[in-house]
């Protein structure tokens, strides 16, 4: 594929290179020269370190639950706003899109509010006499969940709606004709149809969750520490470069492994959904 | 198979009529065509058939079962669309036997009808490529496996061979004749190529502007059209404005002199008395129309005019004289000799047996 105009992506490219490719490289070989401050030294110390495995744990058990989450809320919206007229759909993505405006840090912030124990969504469950104490809604797992699932759910829904609008109704329809329900033909032709968009949806919250350090800080307790806020930690609080530096690796790493299987798997579906 | 009633069926979408009482009687077997100009509502009819919309108003049966709103999984009927409309994700085995899977035909019958209908449509061994990995002439052909594996009572189609080439739809067209025959199923077949319609149907029903104009046999339709609009649109015709003279009983019809407007007269039977004086449309198809020779006999039987020619159309077997008569009116006629063209910008005598005269109504 040559193209007179490949010298466009030039400036992008170098921008990447100065500010992105280049200092990950730098990161890379920071950590094996000497030791100067205490903590980690290697990969291999940091992946044996229990505190360090439980981190990783909760992050990627939080990325699970919140890429679950987004694909449970983003999945029938994505698929309402898919069969909508385009001129519709096109409104309501917008406001599918809203909230990206709004900087993470004042939503992160809107949800202490209505979560704490002197928050809206308390003072309604005492006030309507449904609980007698505040209900623990802040600082755990669920709250980092909800503040997270809210950030991510637009890109989740954009995704699919890509995928499902180019899925025609006509294929759904020709499917009842022939003998299926409405629920069976859903399910034998727009969900396999749509299946590249979810996984694609899936990848991207996932990966997009594995890096948060904000609201988890925020809204999440001690417990809730994912490895996002632990290279801040280190970082800041610490100024411990090292270990800080092999955590991202580290992430990086896992982000690379998982958008190496993506691609295998996404190969193989584009195969069979292209001009669905 | 089964037999097919639409009864006054109305189709409206906000202040638009897209369907106006439109009531047909498809008999068992019988091969139906709808033809009409686009936006005439022969897709919407289909539609209402097949249960994806329903009706505004009225009903339709099957075999006297009211099905008007049983939902289209239910309703036991085939469909073949233009764009093909197979499933991406199935290979073409898994196509043609997804409607036995949704009726729970068991693996073994359900491979024996496939391999069946793959060999009636001439797909053999194909069972196992992509869709996308066909032609679309393939395609069509899958779709149509598809459509009929599992003996549905009626099979619609919806332009299906609109997206084809001229030499593959014209092959297209006898192996679908011939597969309806073979099977006898109730076919309503939508289409707005006019040769098409003619050639494959026991009758043809001519939609205009959400209404039936005309429904008929081939042969019923090319020669006694009812309407301007239905000798217009099945074939070509030339119309000319005439006017009735007097009319005299002509065994059990009527026979009127009529003045052409080009001042020529011309005897014609009609299965009515018209009162001196009414405006009628005089309607003769192109290949009546003879180029005539100086000696061409003065004859009863025939009606001669003058008219100037401007220009010749080359098409091969024959070649179209366009021509315009004294009064004006445009005039066109076929010609099989091939060296017309040096009739160009000249004043000729043409002529046409009286009996190919169709009567309308202005
Ligand atoms: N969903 C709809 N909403 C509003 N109007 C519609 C809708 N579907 C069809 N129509 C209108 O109904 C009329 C009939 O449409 P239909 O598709 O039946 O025409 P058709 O005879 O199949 O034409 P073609 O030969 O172009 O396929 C058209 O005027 C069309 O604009
Ligand atoms: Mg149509």
């Amino acid at each position: 594929m040559k193209q007179k105009t490949a010298w466009l992506i030039f400036p992008c490219l170098a921008y990447l290179l100065v500010m992105y490719v280049l200092p990950t490289a730098i990161m890379f070989m920071a950590p094996f020269e000497a030791g100067i401050a205490p903590g980690l030294t290697s990969f291999g110390q940091a992946l044996q370190e229990p505190s360090y495995q439980r981190v990783m744990g909760t992050t990627f058990e939080i990325s699970l639950v919140v890429t679950i989450g987004c694909i449970l809320l983003g999945y029938p919206t994505a698929y309402y706003l898919s069969r909508m007229e385009t001129q519709r759909a096109r409104i309501y993505l917008m406001l599918v899109t809203f909230p990206l405006w709004t900087s993470l840090l004042v939503r992160t912030y809107a949800w202490i509010a209505l979560l704490q124990d002197a928050g809206i969504i308390n003072s309604f469950l005492m006030q309507s006499g449904l609980t007698e104490q505040p209900v623990k809604l802040l600082y755990n797992q669920v709250s980092v969940a909800i503040g997270m699932v809210q950030i991510l759910l637009p890109y989740a829904i954009i995704t699919m709606y890509a995928v499902m609008v180019g899925i025609r109704s006509r294929l759904v329809q020709t499917a009842q004709i022939l003998g299926a329900s409405p629920s069976r033909a859903f399910l034998h032709i727009f969900v396999p149809l749509s299946l590249p968009g979810l996984s694609a949806a899936a990848l991207l919250v996932f990966i997009m969750g594995l890096g948060f350090f904000v609201t988890p800080a925020l809204l999440g307790g001690r417990r809730e520490t994912m490895i996002g806020t632990l290279i801040q930690q280190q970082v800041v609080l610490m100024g411990d470069w090292n270990s800080a530096a092999i955590l991202s690796a580290l992430l990086l790493v896992a982000t690379i492994v998982l958008l190496g299987v993506y691609s295998r798997f996404a190969k193989l579906s584009n195969l069979v959904s292209v001009r669905g | 198979m089964a037999k097919l009633s639409l009864t006054n069926i109305w189709k409206t979408y906000g202040g638009a009529q897209a369907v106006r009482g439109v009531s047909l009687e498809v008999e068992s077997g019988e091969f139906v065509s709808f033809l009409g100009p686009s936006g005439s509502g022969k897709t919407t009819t289909l539609s209402m058939v097949a249960g994806f919309i329903s009706p505004t108003g009225g009903n339709i049966r099957i075999d006297g079962r009211d099905i008007t709103n049983v939902p289209p999984h239910q309703r036991n009927i085939g469909m073949v669309f233009q764009d093909y409309s197979l499933f991406p994700h199935m290979n073409v085995a898994q196509n043609v036997a997804f409607p036995l899977a949704m009726r729970s035909v068991d693996k073994a019958d359900s491979a024996r009808r496939v391999s069946d209908v793959m060999e009636i449509v001439g797909l053999h061994g194909m069972g196992q490529r992509l869709p996308i990995e066909l032609s679309g002439g393939q395609q069509q052909r899958v779709a149509i496996a598809r459509a009929i594996v599992y003996q549905p009572q009626i099979l619609l189609m919806d332009e299906p061979l609109g997206a084809l080439d001229r030499l593959l739809r014209e092959r297209l067209q006898l192996e679908i004749k011939q597969i309806q025959k073979r099977l006898g199923i109730t076919t309503l077949y939508v289409t707005h190529d006019q040769g098409e319609a003619l050639t494959m149907s026991d009758r043809v029903c001519v939609f205009n502007d959400g209404e039936i104009a005309q429904v008929g046999s081939p042969v019923s339709l090319y020669e006694r059209p009812e309407s301007r609009f239905i000798a217009g649109f099945v074939g070509e015709s030339n119309f000319l404005s005439a006017t009735v003279e007097d009319c005299v009983r002509c065994g059990d019809g009527w026979q009127c002199l009529l003045v052409l407007e080009c001042s020529a007269k011309a005897k014609v039977l009609a299965s009515q008395p018209f009162s001196a004086g009414t405006q009628l449309t005089a309607s003769i198809r192109p290949e009546h129309i003879r180029l005539c020779s100086v000696d061409c006999a003065e004859d009863a039987n025939t009606v001669f005019v003058t008219a100037k020619v401007n220009d010749v159309v080359y098409r091969g077997e024959t070649s179209t004289l366009r021509g315009q008569l004294e009064s004006g009116a445009e005039i066109s006629a076929r010609a099989t000799v091939t060296d017309v063209a040096r009739f160009t910008g000249e004043t000729v005598r043409l002529r046409w047996p009286t009996d190919k005269i169709v009567l309308l109504n202005k």
